[in-house]
């Protein structure tokens, strides 16, 4: 498996996961970007950064993408949301870890950001354990937070990592 | 006092008072703001957000409301709030008069069903005016904000639309 930066190339392999997870599944459940992943990483600006884990053996094949968004304004540059999507087929195996292992050592260790936060579905346990076990922390829950595939309102726990004090 | 809609010319107004001791580090600012950042955000606004300006005798800006709706296609059932009242101006009413105006929009015009803010976790006086328009605090997050050289925290607060979805 290596992490590598996303190339244009990646677009449809990107967009063939979206279609593929459900929004209750995702981790940030309003998940704008990845619907349409060409114009997304057409878009990416100095701020974004977003990683694909893929094989390394052929065929080789994308199995997930994380994306790092540092908020641009300049008060907040400290901060940034984390979007994390795994293929079906490659959950489970640790694999979402070390994708979202890759994208906090570039926000504690070369960004140096404050704060990291995610949005999860209140059902996605599998998320919420991979979260907490990251360092993440629930601050909270918001009511009707998006809207799910299947058009109902859906809460969501807003969770969010500070950057560990380095001895 | 008047509440109107925002145009570009209250922008020197709007941005001096941002950058005022005890408003910038509530609105997000920063000492070194061009009138630009306020100049671009006027603009910046669609058909869907709203923002009004409370206004004195001889045109003089009290304070802010702004409504920005959500862009995001599973959350454009929702939209963020903002108020700032001049220092000189607070406690005063003007906050509660540009709320009433603001949650007015949200909830008959344009029928969101969600509204949500941001607030320093010691800002008081501005929780308790939220919380008397039915803002709940939803998170706390940490080290969200600055103040002084300091990290600090921040409530997101949220409210849902009593009348239930008119839009969504």
């Amino acid at each position: 498996m290596i992490i590598r930066p996303v190339k244009l190339e990646d677009a449809h392999h990107i967009n063939e996961i979206s279609s593929d997870i459900s929004v209750r599944k995702s981790m940030n459940i309003s998940r704008a970007g990845f619907t349409d992943a060409e114009k997304l990483i057409k878009n990416l600006t100095p701020h974004d950064h977003l990683l694909v884990l893929e094989t390394e053996v052929k065929p080789i094949e994308i199995c997930g993408v994380v994306l790092l968004k540092v908020d641009p304004q300049i008060y907040l540059r400290r901060q940034a949301t984390l979007e994390i999507m795994m293929g079906a087929k490659w959950q489970s195996q640790g694999l979402g870890k070390a994708l979202m292992m890759a994208a906090l050592e570039l926000a504690d260790k070369e960004l140096m950001l404050e704060r990291v936060e995610v949005e999860i579905a209140l059902d996605n346990l599998n998320a919420l354990k991979l979260c907490k076990s990251m360092g993440f922390k629930v601050e909270g829950t918001a009511k009707d937070w998006a809207v799910s595939d299947d058009g109902e309102f859906i809460d969501a726990y807003l969770m969010a990592r500070c950057r560990p004090r380095l001895k | 006092m008047e509440i109107r809609p925002v145009s570009t010319e209250d922008a020197e107004q709007i941005s001096r008072i941002r950058r005022l001791n005890g408003v910038r580090e509530e609105v997000l600012a920063v000492t070194s703001e061009r009138l630009d950042v306020t100049v671009d955000f006027i603009k910046s606004l669609s058909d869907e957000d709203r923002a009004f300006v409370a206004v004195e005798k001889k045109g003089e800006i009290a304070g802010m409301a702004v409504l920005i709706k959500n862009r995001s296609f599973r959350r454009r059932h929702s939209a963020m709030l903002a108020v700032m009242v001049a220092p000189y101006y607070q406690e005063k009413g003007i906050g509660t008069a540009l709320m009433k105006k603001l949650l007015d929009e949200a909830d008959q015009k344009l029928g969101l069903h969600r509204l949500e803010l941001l607030v320093l976790t010691d800002n008081t006086a501005a929780i308790n005016l939220y919380k008397k328009f039915g803002f709940k605090i939803e998170a706390t997050r940490k080290n969200a904000a600055v103040k002084g050289g300091r990290f600090v925290d921040e409530y997101f607060m949220g409210r849902l639309n009593k009348k239930g979805d008119s839009a969504r």
